[in-house]
C-alpha cells in the first residue's frame, strides 16, 4: 500500500529526526556512529534504511528508542515523536513510550528472547507493563508497588488471553501450547512471529525493525515480510525498516534512505531511488547486487571498505572508495540536497551521475 | 531433564562411589603405621602374642581384597568400623557431629548468599561506580584474608575487645535444646525455646560469619562477572525496548540468567563445607566433623579419618550432581 503522494505531503510526520548526532566514546576515539542525521516518517508510511554493515543504522534506530547504552551517548538533535522531542524526555517518559506507541524489533530472535522464560511470560509481561502506567506515582512506595505488581489494571489471565489473541494474529498455530514453549523449543520463523506480537502487544504507532528478516531463510523472510505487510495494512503502523536487503526494500518500502558512514547520502521514493540513483554510493550498492537470471549482468562490489567511523577523512566520507571523486571532494564535505521533489542527494558530483545512473 | 534422566545419572554415581570407596580402602591400608598398636598405646603394655592375635580377630592379617570387600560389606549395613581410639562405633561419633557441621554450613552459604548476591549484581549493573569498586577490594580482601585470620581478628573484637558475642562452641552445657534434629536453630525454633535459640544463634554468628565472608568473595565475583555478561545481551535491549524499568529488566530477566553460573559454584561449596570446614571448626572450638577429623588425625585415629575423607568425598560427588540438576532446570536449553 502506498501512500499517495499528497496525504505523505500534506500530513504531520509522525517521527521527525533532525540533525541526530550519536556517538560513542571509546579509548580509540569518538566514534560518530550517527552524524547529523535527519528525515520524517509520515503515518502509514514505510521506510527503509539501508547501508553498509556499520553505517549507523542500527545506531539511529536505539537513538529513537534512546537505548543507546554506555559508551555511547546521544550529543544532539532533534527526535520529534508525534510532535514530542524524545531527546528531552526523561527515562520514566521514555518508559511508557517504548513498548507502547514507540516498538522495536531486533534482528536475531533467538538472542532477543530471554532464553530461560517461556514465550507466554515474555508476551503477557508487555501487555500488562504498559496497563499500569496511568498509576505511575513517585517515592519509594510508587515504585515497589509497581515492581511487586506491574500492572494493576489487568489480570494475568486478561493478558494471558490477549497474548494468545496475538500469538493467533501474528500466525501461529496453537497458541495457547506455544505459550508455555521457551524460545529455543521454537523454529527461527516463529520465534520472530513471537518478537513481532510482543512489539505489537500495545498497538504501536511507531515500529521500528532493525533487519528482522536477516537471521532467517528464504522463505521464512517472504512469510514474514507478508505479516508485516498484512499489519502495515490492518493496523496502519508506520514502518522504519532497516535492512541490508535491497530485495525486502523493493518489495516493502514506501521510500528509501541510504546511509553511509554515520550520515544520509541518498534519500528517495522507492521506484526513484532504483530508477535513478544518483549517489555513486547507492549506486555501488545497486550494483553489488547479483541478480537471478541474467548472466549479462556483471555484479561489481565497491571497492574498499567503510573507512574507521572515528577516523573520517575531511570532506565526503565517501571520497576515499569513489570512483569521481576528486581533490574537492576530499576537502569540502557535502551537503545532502534536494534535485527532485523527494529526491536528497549529497554529492558534489551529482551532475555527473545522472548519465550513468543505468548500466553504467 | 525428566525424572528418567535424573534416575540414569544417579545410577552413574554408584561406580564413581565404589572407586572412590577402593581408593580411600587402599590409601589407609598403604599408610605407615599399626592400627592395633594405636589402640593399645605405647610399647610393653601388651604383648606381641596378644596383639597378633587383636589382629587376626580384627581380620586384618587377611589378604588385601578380603579386607576390602569386608569394609565395603560393612558400608552397606552403615557400619563404618569402630574408632580406634575412643572405641565407639564411628558412624555414631560421626552422625553426633554432623549436626553442627550442618548448621553451620547452612548459616555459612546465608551469610555469602545475602553479601554476595546484591554485591555481584549492583557492581555489575553500576559497573565502575563506587560500589563497584568497593566491592571489587571487598573481594581481593575476602580472597586474600585466610580464614584462620579473619576468625582471630573477629575473635579479637568481637569476643575480647566490646564483649558482645560468644567466640566458641555451639552452646554452654546444658542449654541445649530438646533434641529433635540435633540442629540447634531448628529444634529451639521446633520447641519454642527462645532462649536456646538466641544462645544458638549468637554462638553461630562469628563462625558462619567468618567462613561465609570468605565464600562471599567468590560468589561475588562469579555473579558480577556473568552479570556483566548478561546484561549486554540483546534480550535485556528488547526487554527494555518493551517499556520495563532498569529493576524490573535486572531482576525479571537477567537474574535467572546470571545466577545459572552462580548457583553451581555455591552447591560445589555446599559440597565442601559440609565435610566440616577443619580451620575455622578449630579457631572457634566448633565442635563438628572438621574437629573430629583433626583430632583424628592426631590421635592417628584411622577409621575415623578414612570415614571421614570417605564422606567428604560422597558428599562432593553427590553436590556435583545436584549442580548438574539444577544447572539443567534453570536452563531451559540444556538436556543431558
Ligand atoms: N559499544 C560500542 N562502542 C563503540 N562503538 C560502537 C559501539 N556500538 C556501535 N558502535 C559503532 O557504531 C557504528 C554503527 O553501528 P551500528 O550498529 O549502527 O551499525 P549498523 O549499520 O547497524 O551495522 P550492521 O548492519 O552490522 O547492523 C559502528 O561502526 C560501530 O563502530
Ligand atoms: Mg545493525
Amino acid at each position: 500500500m502506498l501512500p499517495d503522494t499528497e496525504r505523505t505531503i500534506n500530513a504531520e510526520p509522525i517521527l521527525d529526526v533532525r540533525n541526530l548526532r550519536t556517538h560513542f566514546f571509546t579509548d580509540r576515539g569518538v566514534v560518530k556512529a550517527v552524524d547529523g542525521v535527519s528525515f520524517q516518517l509520515y503515518p502509514g508510511e514505510t521506510v527503509g534504511v539501508v547501508g553498509e554493515s556499520g553505517c549507523g543504522k542500527s545506531m539511529t534506530a536505539a537513538s529513537i528508542m534512546r537505548l543507546v547504552s554506555h559508551p555511547g551517548r546521544i550529543v544532539g538533535g532533534e527526535i520529534l515523536f508525534m510532535g514530542e522531542d524524545l531527546v528531552r524526555k526523561s527515562e520514566r517518559e521514555m518508559r511508557r513510550l517504548r513498548g507502547n506507541q514507540l516498538a522495536m524489533i531486533f534482528q536475531d530472535p533467538l538472542t532477543t528472547l530471554n532464553p530461560v522464560l517461556k514465550v507466554g511470560r515474555q508476551i503477557t509481561e508487555s501487555i500488562r507493563v504498559h496497563a499500569g502506567d496511568d498509576r505511575e506515582d513517585g517515592g519509594f512506595f510508587g515504585w515497589l508497588r509497581r515492581l511487586l505488581d506491574p500492572s494493576g489494571r489487568i489480570s494475568r489471565k486478561e493478558a494471558w488471553d490477549r497474548a494468545v489473541d496475538l500469538l493467533r494474529q501474528v500466525g501461529i498455530p496453537a497458541p495457547d501450547e506455544r505459550m508455555r514453549a521457551y524460545p529455543h523449543e521454537m523454529s527461527g520463523g516463529m520465534r520472530q512471529r513471537v518478537m513481532i506480537a510482543i512489539a505489537l502487544a500495545c498497538n504501536p504507532v511507531l515500529l521500528l525493525a532493525d533487519e528482522p528478516t536477516t537471521a532467517l531463510d528464504v522463505t521464512i523472510q517472504a512469510q514474514i515480510l507478508e505479516l508485516m505487510q498484512d499489519i502495515k495494512e490492518k493496523r496502519g503502523t508506520s514502518i522504519l525498516l532497516i535492512t541490508h536487503d535491497f530485495g525486502v526494500v523493493s518489495e516493502f518500502c514506501d521510500r528509501v534512505i541510504v546511509m553511509y558512514a554515520g550520515k544520509i547520502v541518498e534519500q528517495a521514493p522507492l521506484d526513484e531511488l532504483l530508477d535513478n540513483p544518483r549517489h555513486p554510493y547507492t549506486q555501488g550498492l545497486l550494483a553489488s547486487i547479483p541478480r537471478l537470471g541474467d548472466k549479462s549482468h556483471k555484479v561489481r562490489p565497491i571497492k574498499g571498505i567503510v573507512p574507521e567511523l572515528h577516523d573520517l577523512p575531511p570532506g565526503c566520507s565517501f571520497s576515499t572508495r569513489c570512483p569521481l571523486a576528486d581533490e574537492y571532494c576530499g576537502r569540502v564535505e557535502p551537503e545532502l540536497e534536494e534535485i527532485a521533489p523527494g529526491h536528497l542527494v549529497a554529492c558534489h558530483k551529482v551532475d555527473a551521475t545522472a548519465a550513468g545512473a543505468k548500466g553504467a | 531433564m525428566n525424572i528418567a534422566q535424573v534416575i540414569t545419572r544417579l545410577l552413574q554415581l554408584i561406580p564413581v562411589i565404589i572407586g572412590v570407596t577402593f581408593i580411600v580402602f587402599s590409601l589407609m591400608y598403604l599408610t605407615p603405621g599399626d592400627p592395633v598398636e594405636v589402640m593399645f598405646g605405647g610399647e610393653g603394655a601388651v604383648s606381641e602374642e596378644d596383639l597378633a592375635r587383636i589382629r587376626r580377630e580384627l581380620g586384618l592379617d587377611r589378604p588385601f581384597f578380603e579386607q576390602y570387600l569386608r569394609f565395603l560389606g560393612g558400608l552397606l549395613r552403615g557400619d563404618l568400623g569402630m574408632s580406634l581410639v575412643q572405641r565407639q562405633p564411628v558412624a555414631r561419633l560421626i552422625a553426633g557431629r554432623l549436626p553442627a557441621t550442618i548448621e553451620l554450613t547452612a548459616a555459612a552459604i546465608l551469610v555469602s548468599l545475602v553479601i554476595a548476591i546484591p554485591a555481584g549484581v549492583i557492581s555489575a549493573v553500576r559497573r565502575y561506580s563506587t560500589i563497584d569498586k568497593l566491592g571489587t577490594l571487598g573481594t581481593l580482601l575476602g580472597v586474600s584474608m585466610p580464614d584462620f585470620w579473619l576468625g582471630l581478628v573477629f575473635i579479637l573484637l568481637f569476643g575480647i575487645t566490646w564483649k558482645v558475642l560468644p567466640i566458641s562452641g555451639r552452646m554452654p552445657f546444658g542449654m541445649e535444646p530438646e533434641h529433635v534434629t540435633g540442629l540447634f536453630v531448628v529444634d529451639a525454633v521446633l520447641t519454642r525455646d527462645w532462649v536456646a535459640l538466641k544462645t544458638a544463634l549468637r554462638h553461630l554468628a562469628l563462625p558462619a560469619i567468618t567462613l561465609g565472608t570468605s565464600m562471599a568473595a567468590l560468589t561475588m565475583r562469579v555473579t558480577r562477572s556473568s552479570m556483566l555478561e548478561v546484561v549486554q545481551q540483546d534480550y535485556i535491549t528488547f526487554a527494555r525496548a518493551k517499556g520495563l524499568s532498569g529493576t524490573q529488566v535486572v531482576l525479571g530477566h537477567a537474574l535467572k540468567n546470571a545466577l545459572i553460573p552462580t548457583v553451581t559454584v555455591v552447591t560445589l561449596n555446599i559440597g565442601i563445607l559440609l565435610g566440616g570446614n577443619m580451620i575455622v571448626e578449630s579457631v572457634f572450638a566448633w565442635p563438628g566433623l572438621g574437629r573430629l577429623v583433626v583430632d583424628s588425625i592426631y590421635n592417628r585415629d584411622y577409621t575415623v579419618v578414612q570415614a571421614a575423607v570417605l564422606i567428604y568425598a560422597i558428599t562432593y560427588v553427590t553436590m556435583n550432581f545436584l549442580a548438574d540438576v539444577l544447572y539443567t532446570v534453570l536452563n531451559p536449553r540444556v538436556r543431558f
